[in-house]
């Protein structure tokens, strides 16, 4: 993988090409073995789609096998383009295999909530209430739980793109949108082991209805400045 | 659009019409199946997704017995998986 400077920060980074051509810089942190999972949706090389563009695998970049599978036709999402994915909120939603992910755990999703129905949820773990984010209480909250709720974040308004930040870490998690004032309380010990985007982690139900364009799972508390880097890296490539 | 059915064999029968109209007729459709008929908590009926793209696609909805809708009833689940609380308010 090719390094180049990045002037501004006075700092090196990997690049990739995309796609379509474009060169992609990101935080070499995310290359330091605790990013069990990175989900790309511009980068078609890791997707499948059939030809009216609905979505049965979306891999890991970085190749560790923990890909988000749908089998079903029904429950497939629809991929938009370079508007990320898109749940219906009917039926749609992507899961792993279980595989060992346990507090700390830390989810940097882009995505944007189309509508808000109390309980639908963002992303969970492999069993329900292990890392949820979910819509919670009045439009458009969202809270988190790994067994306790967050107080509820209200700083994402509907149809509109932001980061979500959440750290499970027992008495030191938190939840934070964009560069708002996070929200650090205990959301509970639960691990997620494994990971669940659309819906409860159990059963057919609280599908969200969301797109999302950039999901990256980190099994470490990042600290500050990576924390910073991670989130410069997604608000710059997607201008928020 | 969801088509809902009085029996588990229609709703069978109508989804694996899709699944087979699907293979013939979307490029690179690649499901297992199109989906399991999903029955509602409170009443003797089953549900199936209509494909969004049915119109496209010219898919024939020549089954009996379906009712088309929208969206679920309100009460098609009794999912309450977790109780609404009451929002905290700091003093």
């Amino acid at each position: 993988m090719a390094l180049v400077k990045d002037i501004v920060r006075g700092v090196v980074k990997p690049i990739v090409t995309d796609i379509f051509g474009d060169v992609e810089t990101f935080p070499p942190i995310l290359l330091d073995g605790n990013t069990v999972a990175w989900y790309d949706s511009q980068l078609l090389s890791t997707i499948t789609k059939d030809g009216s563009d609905f979505v049965s695998r979306w891999n890991d970049r970085l190749g560790s096998g923990h890909d988000l599978i749908q089998a079903l036709g029904t429950n497939q999402p629809k991929w938009i383009d370079v508007d990320g994915v898109l749940f219906d909120a009917v039926d749609n939603y992507m899961k792993t295999v279980a595989f060992t992910f346990v507090q700390p755990e830390m989810i940097y999703i882009v995505c944007k909530q189309i509508t808000w129905t109390v309980n639908n949820t963002i992303t969970d773990g492999d069993i329900g209430q292990t890392g949820r984010i979910l819509q919670r209480l009045v439009t458009p909250s969202l809270s988190a739980t790994a067994g306790t709720y967050s107080t509820d974040n209200n700083n994402l308004s509907l149809n509109t793109f932001g980061i979500i930040r959440v750290l499970f870490d027992g008495a030191s998690s938190k939840i934070q949108i964009n560069e708002t004032t996070p929200i650090a309380e205990n959301l509970g010990t639960a691990n997620m082991g494994g990971f669940t985007l659309g819906k409860y982690g159990t059963g057919d139900v609280a599908f969200a209805h969301m797109q999302v364009k950039e999901i990256i799972l980190r099994k470490v508390a990042d600290g500050a400045v990576d924390e910073q880097n991670i989130y410069n890296y997604l608000a710059n490539k997607y201008e928020i | 659009m969801i088509g809902i059915f009085n029996t588990l064999t229609e709703a069978n029968t109508f989804s694996e019409k899709i699944h087979n109209h699907l293979l013939n007729n979307r490029k690179d459709y690649n499901a297992e199946k199109w989906c399991v008929p999903d029955k509602s908590d409170n009443e003797e009926k089953w549900s199936v997704k209509i494909p969004s793209d049915f119109d496209k696609l010219k898919i024939t909805l020549d089954v009996t017995n379906i009712q088309k809708i929208s969206k679920f009833p309100v009460n098609w689940k009794n999912a309450e998986i977790m109780p609404i609380e009451k929002p905290i308010i700091k003093k």
